[in-house]
């Protein structure tokens, strides 16, 4: 019952934006979607969108110039671009207190320009101030002209704050269809699909983030566990250990390495080295926590599994099985 | 008459006197001669000298003081002489020394009379006061008398005794005593009839008799004279005569008399006799007199041109024509004028005819006669002067008389004329009149006549007021040369006429300055600002010449003029007029033209200073404020546009009154703009409506001013903004209103907003629209915790039942309850929901979750703990409360509401396994085991069934969260309890979806990355 009190004020919140002014509710201020965007051309051009905290640059209030620099309404002015480093690098910090006159000087001298009012959108993010965060995102996509990747995704992250999942998710989908570099959209898609156990969606944008960052250890260990889903074992346990090898302080894709293995795949001599392998990280403190099995008897039992079982037989080694020294070495 | 009678009478006396004066200054002189020598230098020092008053008066003392002292001697010597005791004369000297003596105190007599005639003379008083003190001719004559009756008592045969007695007589009459002098008179004619004064004795007597107006006597006097034609009073007897006949009302015998006097007159002079006896002239003169009594007029000329013969005639007319004038006889007089100059047209006397005749026009007002007739005298004049001979080189000319005639007569009937045609406003041939006659004058007169100035002025004034402007500004400027020429001219006609030269010729051209007349005009306006510098017109006649440099577009002469009357004249605050003021218009306007604003504010600035009175301040601060506010406009046309915002703003802050400040407000705004000072132009705009609410750009900037703090994310200035917007914009007042309240919220004033929009509710009449505002206000107030107001806005859903929003707060209020476990309460409050079927489903699927929850309480609540005998009661009663909380989730689950549905399948699902699993764990106490077995068994026949609905109902649950696409997570939940009861085990790791992480805009180092 308490959860359905605390989706009632999200959904208050959510109510109150939808009814609040939008964009630019006084009219003229801003011009049409095909003027806007050219105007914006020069501000989003040569621009590339990274984890906040990323984007390097320090985080700086205006300096004196910037505070009583004119506005420039025909093309970029020479402050904008300090401004927006300042501007990153303060979300990166989440400096809001600093972030928020520096997004204004922004929207101030570049008044064509959609990064003050992101920034400012951003600042209210960090604020919690739900809905002026989603009338800033869309006053910058207003600026933009058209659709931005960016903003569409801010503006998802903004539902998503606000427990709308399925309207996140909405935008999110979006935003990654016109950025698909946008990483983190396709692992929260993938996510939501994975828990709701939407396996092919799921994993098409586990396979999303992979196609950009190869090594993203989430999305591998995703993918890994979509696939069991599937019952593609064997490319679990090559996801699996692709994500051990980007990430070994996981002690749970350790063990379900380990059980693919044993259970799915019937390899106790892979598991066997998979166990193995997390008894040395965690001997090596490169995992932290414990596991809830014994596992030096799990390694006992295997390894006198794997003893009967050589005995009529040598087993294949596959060539998917991480090794304790490549893990090591990928480390 | 009377009068005439005593001239001739002193006429005739000074005769005799002189008569007797002969005798005795040649007497004296020869005693003076015995006694010693005449001196040259004394006769020339006594000789009187023309014009030389003071000393010919001194002259005359000195002539008298001589004569006296001669005469002084003489009475002594005399006396002497007589009184000589020890040798007194014999009797013939003795009478002889007597006479001389007489005649001596007669001189002696002169001699007091100089004095006593000369009293009043400072000159002579000064000289010789005691002898003005006492002089006595009355003594001197009392012992002449004396001295002459001693004579004629002591000697009665003295041989000039004839003489003793008309002394005598004479001196008698001196003394006024006439009684005395007529007896001796009477006894001389009686006693010495052969003496040659006895017509002077006759004529005496008549005197005598003629004063005491004795006529008869007087006249039978006269008449004896006739007796003694030789003798030199005869032709006085004559005349005399004529007179007495005229006072005997006999002018026919007096007019023969004087005929005869003349024809006497004549014969004299035709014998070229003393002169003194022809009388012709007195005599033609008073038979003027004579004449008008007894003859008629048409006669008179040839009459009088036949008595008068070879002299001339007319002056004798004239006296006659005088004498008609007397009796108005104008008719009379025109006809004898006529025929006078009919008669004598070539005359030089003749003028006093043609002027005369005018005259007698103009006393019968015949003005238009009048005047031809003075134009015929000048015609007749010119004729005259052109006919005499050409003076000699060096020699001075003298003007014929009729020249002073025409001028005097032109003058004074001209000015007459004038002024009556003033007086009564025509006729205008009087004005024609008039203006010949002036004309008339003005070509004779000159600056010897002292009028001539007035004349000329008075004639310039009758051209202007005839319209003949330009004549009348000529004549007006001469008056200045008569000055230059040491002319006398009144100050006040002097100005006038300065100014008259002016003004006609300004009257002349219509106001139409060519060339020449504007040089000329700058003439005669020089002219009058140096002779009058104070006078009244200066100002204007200044004024004029810069206005027409104005009106022929040469701005450069006329603007400093305007300047010097507007600025500098002014501010000697001795003058007061219009042309000041439109001076400094006009000056203004050149600098309009020449878009020297900066020119014009400070002028007007000066003006400003010094404080003008009434509309004039108003005007001159339009002026102001309106070249201050082109200024500026100029200084933005150049280009400067921070300054020209900083000027604007300034002047909109001086001049607030001014109707131009709202603009220049607007226009600074506006730069600032175009400046890229957008947040400054939009604070200016929002500025402008508390500076100028009234402006008619309030609205516009207000717009601009919002839009900009809107496009920069400046919610909380925008909506500052939005609500002076609002107070401009009335027709839209409530939706800047409420996007006001929207941008307040959105920037955090959620407080400030939630009370906005409840009174935006208040005011709206839409209940759609008032539900919607409140209902934002709502969620504003819970939002920013503040519960009052939340409270508040929910009593008022309540209050008036507005729906769904009444109905929410009751589900609310349920959830709570239920929340709380107040179950009654919370069953309560859904049914009052429940049975309005108007509400949203979502709303009724609440309600009914909520009894579905309460009914399910109460059926976990439902023991099933009992001995066998009630075991089935027991098991009776759950299942009902089974039936009563699945019939309740389902109805909720039927609204098709999908979080609701989901919710419902689920926990009914719950209820069903419960179900199962508490029938299943019946505890049976007080039977065997054989009867636990048979129980079980036959209760799971309900079980399973019950078990299986369960595991469907959560399967259901997972297929409506999946079709809802229920993303938080229920769809996983579902799922796992689905296997759970499917007894399926774990193939997937609980996945946790983390928030997107951020993402910010990072330069490519590789890129260009835009502008710089």
């Amino acid at each position: 019952m308490k959860s359905s009190i605390s989706s009632l004020k999200s959904g208050i919140l959510v109510s109150l934006a939808s009814v609040l002014a939008t964009a630019c509710a006084t009219g003229g201020g801003t011009p049409s979607d095909k003027i806007a965007a050219e105007r914006s051309k020069a501000y989003i051009q040569g621009l590339s969108y990274v984890l906040a905290g990323k984007a390097g640059g320090i985080c700086a209030l205006p300096t004196t110039a910037q505070k009583v620099a004119l506005s420039s309404s025909d093309a970029p002015s020479k402050e904008w671009k300090d401004l927006l480093s300042k501007a990153s690098a303060c979300a990166g910090d989440k400096n809001w207190k600093t972030l928020e006159p520096v997004a204004q000087a922004l929207a101030r001298i570049d008044i064509n320009a959609p990064w003050g009012a992101y920034f400012m959108s951003v600042s209210a993010e960090g604020t919690g101030d739900w809905q002026r965060a989603l009338w800033m995102v869309e006053l910058a996509q207003k600026k933009a002209g058209v659709a931005n990747g960016l903003f569409l995704y801010q503006h998802g992250r903004i539902w998503a704050g606000l427990k709308e999942t399925t309207k996140a998710m909405s935008d999110v989908q979006k935003a990654v269809s016109l950025e698909p570099k946008l990483v983190a959209g396709h692992l929260f898609l993938a996510e939501i699909h994975h828990r709701d156990l939407e396996w092919d969606q799921a994993a098409e944008h586990y396979a999303s983030v992979l196609s950009v960052e190869a090594e993203n250890p989430q999305a591998l260990a995703g993918l890994g566990d979509v696939r069991i889903n599937q019952n593609r074992a064997s490319d679990a346990a090559e996801l699996y250990t692709k994500a051990i090898s980007a990430q070994s302080s996981r002690l749970e894709w350790w063990l379900r390495l380990g059980s693919i293995y044993e259970t799915n795949l019937k390899n106790n001599e892979l598991a066997l080295s998979t166990y193995k392998g997390l008894r040395t990280s965690l001997d090596k403190g490169e995992v932290k926590q414990r596991p809830s099995i014994d596992l030096q008897a799990k390694i006992k039992a295997l390894e006198d599994a794997v003893v009967s079982a050589r005995q009529p037989a040598q087993a294949t080694v596959s060539s998917a099985a991480v090794k304790p020294d490549q893990l090591r070495s990928k480390k | 008459m009377k009068t005439q009678a005593m001239d001739l009478k002193m006429r005739f006396a000074h005769l005799i006197a002189g008569a007797l004066l002969l005798s005795i200054s040649m007497s004296a002189t020869v005693a003076n001669a015995k006694n010693k020598k005449p001196d040259a230098g004394i006769e020339e020092q006594l000789t009187l000298k023309l014009g030389d008053e003071t000393g010919n008066e001194v002259k005359s003392l000195k002539t008298e003081l001589l004569v006296m002292r001669s005469n002084k001697q003489a009475v002594a010597q005399l006396k002497k002489i007589l009184n000589n005791k020890q040798r007194p004369p014999n009797k013939k000297l003795e009478s002889e020394l007597l006479y001389r003596l007489g005649e001596a105190y007669m001189n002696r007599a002169r001699n007091e009379r100089f004095f006593e005639v000369h009293k009043n003379s400072d000159q002579i008083l000064s000289f010789v006061p005691q002898l003005i003190k006492e002089a006595s001719e009355k003594e001197q004559v009392l012992e002449a008398i004396k001295t002459y009756q001693r004579l004629q008592a002591g000697f009665p045969h003295f041989y000039k005794m004839d003489i003793v007695i008309y002394n005598t007589a004479y001196a008698f009459q001196q003394m006024g005593d006439d009684k005395n002098a007529e007896t001796q008179l009477e006894l001389l004619i009686k006693e010495h009839a052969s003496s040659p004064l006895v017509p002077d004795a006759y004529l005496n007597v008549g005197e005598l008799r003629f004063q005491h107006r004795d006529f008869t006597a007087a006249l039978e006097n006269f008449r004896a004279i006739r007796r003694f034609p030789q003798a030199r009073v005869f032709p006085y007897g004559l005349y005399k005569a004529a007179w007495t006949y005229y006072n005997l009302q006999d002018a026919t015998s007096g007019l023969k008399q004087l005929e005869e006097v003349v024809a006497f007159g004549r014969q004299i002079a035709q014998t070229k006799q003393d002169s003194k006896l022809d009388l012709r002239k007195e005599a033609l003169m008073d038979m003027a007199l004579f004449y008008s009594d007894v003859k008629k007029a048409p006669d008179a000329v040839k009459y009088f041109q036949a008595q008068a013969e070879e002299l001339d005639a007319i002056p004798y007319i004239m006296r006659l024509v005088e004498l008609y004038n007397r009796h108005s006889d104008y008719k009379d007089i025109e006809s004898v004028l006529k025929d006078v100059l009919k008669t004598f047209p070539d005359s030089p006397s003749a003028a006093q005819a043609h002027e005369e005749l005018a005259w007698n026009y103009e006393r019968m007002k015949q003005r238009a006669e009048a005047g031809q007739q003075l134009a015929s005298f000048d015609q007749w004049c010119d004729k005259l002067v052109a006919s005499l001979p050409k003076p000699k080189k060096g020699q001075v000319v003298v003007a014929p008389d009729c020249v002073e005639k025409i001028t005097d007569a032109s003058k004074k009937l001209s000015v007459k004329w004038h002024a009556i045609w003033k007086k009564q406003g025509g006729p205008d041939d009087l004005a024609v009149s008039a203006e010949q006659t002036y004309r008339l004058y003005l070509k004779h007169a000159s600056l010897r006549d002292a009028e001539l100035p007035a004349v000329r002025y008075s004639f310039s004034e009758l051209l202007f007021a005839r319209s003949k402007f330009r004549e009348a500004s000529e004549n007006y400027a001469i008056l200045e040369e008569y000055a230059l020429k040491g002319a006398k001219v009144d100050a006040k006609v002097a100005h006038d006429a300065a100014y008259g030269a002016i003004f006609a010729l300004e009257k002349s051209n219509a106001d139409k300055w060519s060339d020449v007349d504007e040089k000329l005009f700058a003439k005669l306006s020089d002219s009058y600002i140096r002779r009058f510098p104070q006078g009244q017109y200066a100002l204007d006649l200044q004024f004029k010449r810069a206005f027409i440099a104005y009106e022929k577009e040469r701005y450069d002469e006329a603007a400093p003029q305007f300047k010097r009357i507007g600025w500098v004249i002014v501010g000697t605050g001795t003058t007061s007029s219009d042309k000041i003021q439109k001076s400094q218009d006009l000056y203004l306007d050149i600098l309009n033209i020449k878009k020297d604003y900066k020119g014009i504010k400070d002028a007007a600035k000066t003006l400003l200073d010094r404080k003008p009175e009434g509309a004039r301040i108003t005007q001159v601060e339009k002026i102001y404020s309106e070249a201050y506010f082109s200024e500026i406009q100029q200084t933005e046309e150049k280009g400067d546009l921070a300054g020209a915002v900083e000027a604007y703003k300034s002047f909109a802050l001086e001049n607030t009154a001014s109707e131009l400040a709202p603009k220049a407000w607007w226009n600074a705004s506006q730069l600032q703009f175009r400046l890229g000072d957008a947040q400054g132009g939009a604070n200016t705009c929002y500025q402008m409506h508390k500076l100028f609410p009234k402006s008619t750009n309030g609205r516009d900037c207000l717009t601009k001013a919002a839009q900009t703090f809107e496009a920069m994310g400046r919610l909380e200035l925008a909506a500052k903004v939005l609500l002076n917007l609002a107070l401009v914009e009335s027709e839209k007042q409530a939706h800047w209103r409420e996007v006001s309240a929207d941008f307040f919220a959105l920037s955090g004033d959620k407080e400030r907003a939630a009370t906005m929009y409840q009174k935006l509710a208040d005011e709206r009449k839409d209940k759609k629209e008032q539900v919607a505002l409140l209902d934002k206000a709502a969620i504003l107030a819970r939002d920013s915790g503040d519960m009052k107001a939340l409270a508040s806005i929910e009593a008022r859903f309540s209050r008036e039942g507005i729906e769904p929003q009444a109905s929410r707060l009751i589900v609310e209020q349920a959830e709570q309850a239920f929340e709380k476990q107040d179950f009654t309460k919370a069953f309560n409050l859904s049914k009052k929901i429940i049975s309005r079927d108007s509400l949203p489903k979502d709303l009724l699927a609440r309600a009914r979750y909520v009894q579905a929850e309460v009914l399910a309480d109460e059926y976990r609540h439902q023991s099933l703990k009992a001995n066998v005998a009630r075991v089935g009661l027991v098991l009776a009663l759950k299942t009902e409360k089974l039936e009563k909380a699945q019939k309740a989730y389902q109805s909720s689950i039927n609204y098709g509401d999908p979080k609701i549905s989901v919710k419902g399948l689920r926990r009914l699902a719950d209820v069903y396994i419960d179900y199962a699993k508490s029938v299943r764990s019946m505890e049976l106490k007080g039977i065997s085991e054989t009867d636990i077995a048979a129980f079980r068994a036959e209760t799971e026949q309900l079980v399973v069934p019950m078990e299986e609905k369960g595991i469907e109902a959560m399967g259901q649950a997972l297929a409506a969260a999946k079709k809802a696409q229920l993303r938080d997570g229920e769809i996983a939940d579902l799922q796992i309890e689905v296997n759970r009861l499917n007894l399926k085990s774990e193939v997937t790791s609980p996945v946790t979806v983390r928030s997107p992480a951020l993402y910010v805009p990072k330069f490519d180092s590789s890129s260009a990355g835009g502008a710089s």
